[in-house]
């Protein structure tokens, strides 16, 4: 894996509060990685000081191997459309495109019109005037169609309902495909992007707390289904990050795979297991993270 | 380079700001000047100030520069330099087409008798002491000055809020006092006129232009740490 | 169409193997590529690749360069082999573990199976 984006101690505080605190983490070139946590957890801070929109209080950034920073020959490589992004006053989405067909080199005028049919985006009413939906489409389609070598989504989804949010995933894996790129892709809607992902990184209250890949993810967090005693003595000594109880049953989700020998056991004392999905178990770490040990670089 | 003149191009694909809004400016302040001209009795020379409205605008230009298009520069990965640089080099642009509109109008104001009515607004001999170069120049460094001011107050603003925005101006207005308390101290207010006199209007527009170049630094230190 | 709990890529590469074992894809057609996967199943192309290199791995698929993948000459029956070895695993031991925990014998579900195969007629002899 080459990392295009390396980010090494970056602290940022906000007077009182601590936005990011001492992350360290890298994003592999040409890949989708998935940057997933709660709102207000760091997501946005930590894209606009790589793009340096926003600074950094400590600690570096580097893109393509250099500071970013005042640095046209890496920032016109980078595309991050923030969710909360102002565009120009009475402009509309079509005076937005023309400037970024202007700034992005890749721009592919076509690809971007075909999602303006795709977003039914109306192209003369102002920015200003648009959905929340409609205006979260104005970011995408800059997103995709400026094909940037590091474009970031910021929740790009906010206000899109299912069929456009499908839209976007599946233009975005397409175009993806046929133009290989790096992306880091927002989320707290992390059910919807689990399988387009091919890297996780969560970030909980300013910090990293899980980054891998997804795959190794999988099956990283199983569910114990039974009677009380049965799942105590299997759990025993394991790590517990979530349990749930209706009368004598109970559940409880441990993480680490399960090896044969623990499925033979499983069987034995008349236990069940649940698989739990990426979702389940980045919102099970983020409830429980000052409990839970990092797990970074599970398997990199 | 390419990248500061793709800004000029992006400051004017929304033409409200730089065209629109300053022409309205112009003709309303052209026709109100030219009514008021119309209800006074007399045969005087006719004097208005408020023909000048579009130049000091310029001051709201600057603002509107800033704050409207700084926020959206940052998504097209533009540079603090590149931006900067575009958003003078618009202001530049947009100050000359006022200022030769401005001469165009003074030539004609002078050449109908001041509207038929002896009206001044463009003053346009007193800019430029009959010289027209002079007074596109004037025109042209006044308008600048006030958009680069517009420009640097809103960057201030963007970076200190409020707070530091009064302080910048209170800044301002405190050192303009301490000034002219000095000058009245060391009674040189004549040496101050002589000087002004001896300069002439090249001069003054030499001194316009160190002013700008002043303020202009000011909001690209301001803007080199300012965040969308 | 993708479930959890199981890493992804294992889940394309069966499917491919089913699809050959079905005969939906036949022996030296060429494989779907890892993009079209990629498109059909909504998942990242890289873990396409991931499914489609361990078929590689297996001798199921072939590298043709700058063709494309194919199906190797003896992949189905080396599929068919493969499957048969792991039938019991796969699926009589959760069957039978049911089976005990509901208080069945092995010889009440071999009549069960026998019952079955006679009652409900094999659906590939049946168009």
């Amino acid at each position: 894996m080459t990392a295009v984006i390396e980010v090494d101690h970056l602290t940022k505080r906000y007077r009182e509060t601590l936005a990011l605190d001492d992350v360290t983490v890298t994003f592999a070139e040409n890949a989708i990685t998935g940057l997933l946590g709660r709102n207000g957890a760091g997501k946005t801070t930590l894209m606009s000081i790589i793009t340096a929109q926003n600074f950094a209080t400590q600690g570096t950034v580097r893109a393509f191997g250099a500071e970013p920073y005042e640095n046209a020959a890496v920032l016109s490589r980078m595309c991050f459309v923030r969710e909360s992004q102002q565009y120009q006053d009475e402009s509309k989405p079509h005076h937005a495109f023309a400037a970024a067909r202007m700034f992005f080199a890749n721009w592919d005028q076509q690809l971007a019109e075909s999602l303006v049919e795709e977003f039914r985006l109306p192209m003369n009413r102002t920015i200003k005037k648009l959905s929340r939906g409609q205006l979260s489409a104005v970011g995408v389609i800059i997103g995709i169609a400026s094909r940037a070598e590091i474009t970031f989504f910021d929740e790009p989804y906010l206000g899109l309902d299912a069929v456009a949010r499908q839209v976007f995933y599946d233009r975005l894996l397409a175009d993806y495909a046929s133009h290989p790129r790096t992306i880091v892709l927002s989320s707290h809607l992390i059910d919807e992007i689990a399988h387009l992902i091919e890297n996780v990184v969560v970030i909980d209250d300013g910090r990293i707390i899980v980054d891998t890949d997804a795959e190794s993810l999988r099956g990283e967090a199983t569910t114990i289904v039974g009677e009380r005693s049965a799942v105590e003595t299997f759990t025993l000594g394991r790590r517990v990050i979530h349990t749930d109880a209706l009368g004598n049953t109970m559940a409880a989700t441990v993480l680490g795979q399960l090896t044969e020998a623990d499925r033979h056991a499983l069987t034995q004392a008349g236990l069940d297991t649940e698989p739990v999905s990426l979702q389940q178990l980045v919102v099970r770490m983020t409830q429980h993270a000052h409990q839970t040990s990092p797990m970074n670089g599970a398997s990199r | 380079m390419s990248r500061v003149l793709d800004v000029v191009r992006m400051h004017l694909l929304v033409r409200l700001t730089f065209v629109t809004l300053p022409l309205i400016i112009l003709g309303g302040a052209f026709a109100l000047t030219l009514a008021i001209f119309a209800l006074i009795p007399s045969d005087g020379i006719k004097i208005a100030g408020a023909g000048q409205a579009p130049l000091w605008y310029f001051l709201s230009v600057g603002v509107m520069a800033q704050t409207r298009t700084f926020p959206f520069s940052q998504a097209m990965s533009t540079t603090r330099r590149e931006f900067f640089l575009g958003t003078m080099l618009t202001g530049l642009l947009a100050s000359g087409a006022l200022a030769a509109l401005f001469v165009v109008l003074g030539l004609i104001e002078k050449a109908t008798d001041g509207w038929g009515m002896n009206g001044r607004m463009y003053f346009i001999d007193d800019f430029g002491g009959g010289n027209v170069a002079v007074a596109f120049l004037a025109y042209l460094v006044i308008a600048m000055l006030a958009f680069t001011t517009g420009l640097t107050f809103a960057t201030v603003y963007k970076r200190f809020k409020v707070l530091g925005l009064w302080a910048a101006i209170a800044g301002v207005v405190v050192a303009l006092l301490l000034a002219i308390v000095a000058i009245t101290k060391t009674s040189s207010w004549p040496a101050v006129g002589d000087f002004l006199i001896d300069a002439g209007p090249l001069g003054l527009a030499a001194i316009g232009v160190a002013v700008i170049a002043v303020v202009g630094l000011a909001d690209y230190l301001v803007l080199r740490r300012t965040q969308p | 169409m993708v479930e959890e709990g199981r890493a992804i890529f294992l889940q394309i590469a069966q499917s491919v193997e089913d699809a050959i074992l079905d005969g939906s894809l036949a022996e030296e057609a060429q494989a779907p590529s890892t993009n079209e996967l990629a498109a059909f199943h909504r998942i990242n192309p890289a873990t396409a690749a991931k499914g489609i290199n361990l078929l590689v791995d297996k001798g199921v698929l072939q590298k043709r360069r700058g063709i494309g993948m194919f199906v190797a000459t003896g992949a189905r029956e080396a599929l068919l082999t493969e499957r048969r070895t792991g039938f019991a695993d796969r699926f009589l031991d959760p069957l039978l573990a049911e089976a005990r925990a509901i208080g069945l014998s092995p010889a009440d579900v071999a009549d069960l199976i026998h019952q079955r195969t006679t009652s409900t007629p094999d659906p590939r002899s049946t168009p």
